[in-house]
This record gives structure tokens, C-alpha cells and sequence, in this order.
């Protein structure tokens, strides 16, 4: 096979549609995951991993219900034979056991020693009855019986219906006796070495002895580089990031192989194969295919692995970083989502207040937390951003286009300036929408004083060039 | 240019280029801008060829001619790419673009808090 060492046009062409292919395969949010496919891949994925205890494969919707599967799991494995008789009875929370563990061990150090002795000197028996009969058995009752197993219910649907009785159908001793709190380290990093270590010997090499490195570089660069920092960068390490955020110190750390991450190198060598530039790669190709049965993400544990569906809805900047002002900007189909602007992850709050109404200028002014105020200035948009902090006109001018449409636009800035954006003011510039007739409006720099330099700061044209033959 | 053609279409602007420049590459047609959450999308119909540069989207028109049209992706069929023909337009009404090629551009908004020019999607 000669070495590749220049691509042709229809081979550049190809490599941008590879890369979109992969892009598109996550964010046209059209892909879920294809259970029969997944099963069979994943089972070939620990064979060829020699790992042989692969008892039970879980499938949910959300990357938070795979957390909440492996707490519920790890629940019941500590259990002693709880599987056999009605364990989801038994099962602790598995929502934020680390919450549960600090509160149990503070409390109980702090407050539970002490007022029990004291109760205990000081309350005589038919005392301690009576209370015992109104109060704790009552609060019980209403607490216990009403919250909690309601939480729990609801827990447990979100987590999938599939994994209780799956669970305890299938997995029982299996489960028990292998997963522990780190059980799930070997597989994971025998699963990141195989498959590393034999794609890079086996495909690498062959792209390597086959393709030169000016051609290397450029699909390195349009291809591996460009779908990672788009899916990888961007979409998993955010998404896991505020995973980890709500599950805390239960966290099971996700499959280093085997998760939406991987489309970079999988888009690059799919495109050397689909170029016929290497030879095929049967692990490979199976690996490829396995990526190819809609899996967002997976925990891979000795004998159980759980994966989670693909998102329903992802919402990103023009720059392609999560981003949505009305909405959260990524979902699953269990309801998890997470809200960000321009890839900042923010409290859901923002959003709730901003759609009932609730932000008020006092409540922005007094805010403290930046990245929190940006977030408000984004969500409420410009018009309610300049309502609420009110503004005066600085300048106003005509354009006259080359279709000989006159355009008014308007330079507007808030009175007062802020400490948070370097004690400047807020600065807008107000258009006319040609074809709906409606106003709108663009932040720009605080420091102009003229409206018609503002507006072409926003544009590609100096202001000279900024009047247009076509307007709508 | 001294026949430069100029147009804004909502967040969208363009202006005629001389040529295509050479280390362009050739894509296949997609939508100008999509506006994620409004299910919007400017869209280059007809007699078109797309390219990108460095993140940008250049296209060459040819001598039928290409229509910028601003549509809801409900309203848009594979078979939409190659015609002229108006479809249904969301907002901004559609501009008919002769032979020829173009720079597009997203029109920027400022971010105080990031203090960037960032693009906007509607």
C-alpha cells in the first residue's frame, strides 16, 4: 500500500463529511440507544478485555440514573442475602448518600448521644410510651411512609424500571460479591488499556506506516481535534462535571472507553478506512460499531455495566459550547437536564425566575457571584436586561442603504456603571428588524459614543461598507 | 471590490468575494445559522457550492443563481437544496443572490460579563 501523502479534493471533502458525521451522530439528538446491538457489543467489549464475569448489562436513560443505578446496586450488595427476600425494602437511599453518611455521623456524634442520654435520665417510662405513640410513631408514619417512599418510588423510576427487576432477578450474588468500591477500577482501566493499546498497535500503526505526516496534521486537525473539542470537550466533560455535582462523594466514575468522548479518534481512523488508506481493523470496526449502538456513556463494574441512553435535546452556541438563554441545554430522556450559558454551567433558578418574572433589579444588583449575573444577563436578554437596569440615549443616527431603505439605530446605556464588568456602563444598540418591524436590540462595547460605529463593530464591515443592497 | 453586493438577512450578513479562496474547503451544504432553540435556519438554496475557511462559510453561486431564505427546519426537505423556489419563511424574507461568490457572517452581540463579541442565533 503506497504512503498517503497529500489528500485529494473528494478526499478533503470526505474528511469534513467523517467529521460531521460523528458531530451530527450526538447533536442531531436523533440516535438512542439500540439495546439488542449494545448488549451483544458490549459483551464482545469485556471479552476482549478478558474480562469473563459479565453477568448483567443495565440500560437507563440519563447519566445521573447510571450513578443512581450503581449507588442502588452497591446497596444491595451490602445487604446480607437481602436479594432473596425483597430487598428494594431494605435498600438505603440511593439518592445522595453522602449527604446521608456526613448528616448520620454528625448527628449522631453531636446530637443523637447526647439527647438520648439525657432522655433516658431524665423521662420516665410511661413518659417515654406516650411520646413514642404520638410522636415518633406518628411523625414516622407521615414522614417516612408518605416521603421517603414516595422520594424512593420516584427515585426508582428514574433510575429505570429495568433495574430493580433486573437486579433482582439476575444479578443477586453476582452483584454482592463483586461490586465494591473499587471493582470497578480494574475493568475500567482494563477496558482503557486494551482497547488503547490495541487500536494504537494495530490502527495506529497502520495509519502511521501508511499515511505521512502532513496529511496526519490535517485530519489530526479537522477531524480528531475539531469532533473532540466539540463532543468531548465540551458536551462530556461539562456533563460529567455536574454529574459528579449532584451525586457527590457516591460518585462511580464513568468508562474512560467507551462514551461519547471517543468519537475524536474513532472519527479519525474511521476516516482512514473509509478512505481505504489502511487496512481494516476487525477490533476496531467491532469497538467503532459498538460506539455506533447510541451510547452516551457507560460504568463498566466486573460483572454489571450500565449505560446511558443518548441526550434527547442539546443546545449550543454558534462557538458550540452548551449554551441556551431559554431553556436548559442539554436533556435526557428521564428529565435530567442541566442549564448553561456559553458552557458555563448555572443553577436552574435563574431560568425559573427569569420565566415567572421574579429577577428584580435589587435582587441583580445585589447578586455577588459574577458568572451568576452574566448568567441573568444572558437569560433575561437584552430588552428586560435594559427595563430592568433603565437607560438613556447617547446617540442616535440614519443610515441611508444602497436599496434606499433609511435605518434608525440608537445607542443606549444604562446611568449607572458596575464593579462587576470593570465599573462600566451597560451599552446597546437598538435596530429595527426590516422585515417584522420589531425592535432589537445588541450589546456592544461600552465605550463607543457614536451608534453607527457600535453597530459595525458587530458586523464584518467598517462602517463606510455598512449599508446593504439586500435588507430583511 | 467596486461591485461589491452587500445584504443582511436578520443575524446573517454577506458580501460578494472575488473568488474562492484556494485553501477553502468544499462542504456539504448545510445551513448558514441554525437557531437551536427557535428551530430557525438561514439557508443558501439553488445553484450553490459551500466552502469553509477557517470557521467561515464562503459559497460560490452559479449562473442559476442561489435564494438566502430564513426558514423553520420543519418547513425544509433534502430536496429543498437544489431549488430556488421560495419556501415558507419564518421571519425575514428571502433574497435571490446572481452568479457569483460570497462571505456569510453571523452578526456579533457583546458580552460584558465575558467581554467577547459572541455570535447570535436566533
Amino acid at each position: 500500500m503506497k504512503k498517503l501523502e497529500t489528500l485529494t479534493p473528494e478526499q478533503e471533502q470526505k474528511m469534513l463529511g467523517v467529521r460531521d458525521f460523528w458531530k451530527d451522530y450526538i447533536f442531531s439528538c436523533k440516535n438512542r440507544t439500540n439495546r439488542p446491538a449494545a448488549a451483544a457489543a458490549i459483551s464482545w467489549l469485556y471479552k476482549f478485555c478478558k474480562q469473563d464475569g459479565l453477568k448483567q448489562i443495565i440500560f437507563v436513560d440519563s447519566p445521573l440514573a447510571v450513578q443512581y443505578a450503581v449507588s442502588y446496586l452497591k446497596e444491595i450488595a451490602k445487604l446480607p442475602g437481602g436479594e432473596q427476600s425483597e430487598p428494594l425494602a431494605n435498600v438505603g437511599d440511593n439518592v445522595g448518600d453522602n449527604v446521608r453518611a456526613n448528616v448520620w455521623a454528625n448527628v449522631r456524634a453531636n446530637v443523637w448521644d447526647n439527647v438520648w442520654d439525657n432522655v433516658g435520665d431524665n423521662v420516665g417510662a410511661n413518659v417515654w410510651d406516650n411520646v413514642g405513640d404520638n410522636v415518633w410513631d406518628n411523625v414516622g408514619a407521615n414522614v417516612w411512609d408518605n416521603v421517603r417512599a414516595n422520594v424512593r418510588a420516584n427515585v426508582r423510576a428514574n433510575v429505570g424500571d429495568n433495574v430493580g427487576d433486573n437486579v433482582r432477578a439476575n444479578v443477586g450474588d453476582n452483584v454482592r460479591a463483586n461490586v465494591g468500591d473499587n471493582v470497578g477500577d480494574n475493568v475500567r482501566d482494563n477496558v482503557g488499556d486494551n482497547v488503547r493499546a490495541n487500536v494504537w498497535d494495530n490502527v495506529g500503526a497502520n495509519v502511521w506506516d501508511n499515511v505521512g505526516a502532513n496529511v496526519w496534521d490535517n485530519v489530526g486537525d479537522n477531524v480528531w481535534d475539531n469532533v473532540g473539542a466539540n463532543v468531548g470537550d465540551n458536551v462530556r466533560a461539562n456533563v460529567r462535571a455536574n454529574v459528579r455535582a449532584n451525586v457527590g462523594a457516591n460518585y462511580e466514575p464513568f468508562a474512560s472507553y467507551g462514551n461519547v468522548s471517543d468519537y475524536s479518534w474513532l472519527a479519525y481512523f474511521d476516516y482512514f478506512l473509509q478512505i481505504d488508506a489502511i487496512q481494516p481493523n476487525d477490533d476496531f470496526i467491532r469497538y467503532r460499531d459498538l460506539m455506533l449502538c447510541g451510547i452516551y456513556d457507560m460504568v463498566q463494574l466486573s460483572n454489571v455495566c450500565i449505560v446511558s441512553d443518548m441526550p434527547t435535546k442539546i443546545i449550543r452556541n454558534a462557538a458550540g459550547r452548551l449554551h441556551n438563554p431559554t431553556g436548559p441545554a442539554i436533556e435526557f430522556a428521564d428529565g435530567y437536564c442541566q442549564y448553561y450559558i456559553n458552557g458555563r454551567a448555572l443553577p436552574s433558578w435563574i431560568w425559573e425566575k427569569a420565566a415567572a418574572n421574579e429577577i428584580t433589579r435589587e435582587m441583580f444588583l445585589k447578586e455577588q457571584n459574577s458568572e451568576i449575573k452574566g448568567g441573568i444577563y444572558e437569560v433575561l436578554g437584552q430588552k428586560r436586561m435594559m427595563d430592568l437596569l433603565g437607560s438613556e440615549e447617547v446617540d442616535v443616527r440614519t443610515i441611508t442603504h444602497k436599496n434606499g431603505d433609511l435605518e434608525t439605530v440608537t445607542l443606549l446605556k444604562t446611568k449607572e456603571t458596575f464593579e462587576e464588568i470593570d465599573n462600566q456602563p451597560f451599552a446597546w444598540v437598538k435596530m429595527v428588524c426590516p422585515s417584522t418591524g420589531s425592535q432589537y436590540l445588541q450589546g456592544v462595547e461600552p465605550h463607543h459614543t457614536n451608534a453607527m460605529e457600535a453597530m459595525a463593530s458587530l458586523s464584518m464591515f467598517s462602517v463606510s461598507e455598512y449599508s446593504f443592497d439586500f435588507r430583511s | 471590490m467596486k461591485n461589491e453586493l452587500r445584504g443582511h438577512q436578520g443575524d446573517v450578513q454577506f458580501k460578494s468575494i472575488g473568488s474562492i479562496p484556494a485553501n477553502a474547503k468544499k462542504v456539504a451544504n448545510k445551513p448558514i445559522a441554525l437557531g437551536e432553540h427557535s428551530g430557525h435556519m438561514h439557508v443558501l438554496t439553488g445553484d450553490v457550492q459551500m466552502f469553509e475557511i477557517d470557521g467561515r462559510i464562503v459559497c460560490a453561486v452559479g449562473s442559476d443563481g442561489a435564494r438566502l431564505q430564513h426558514v423553520h427546519e420543519s418547513n425544509f426537505t433534502d430536496a429543498s437544496w437544489t431549488k430556488t423556489d421560495e419556501l415558507q419563511k419564518a421571519d425575514h424574507n428571502s433574497h435571490l443572490l446572481p452568479e457569483g461568490n460570497y462571505e456569510f457572517f453571523i452578526q456579533n452581540s457583546y458580552n460584558p460579563y465575558s467581554k467577547l463579541l459572541e455570535q447570535v442565533i436566533d
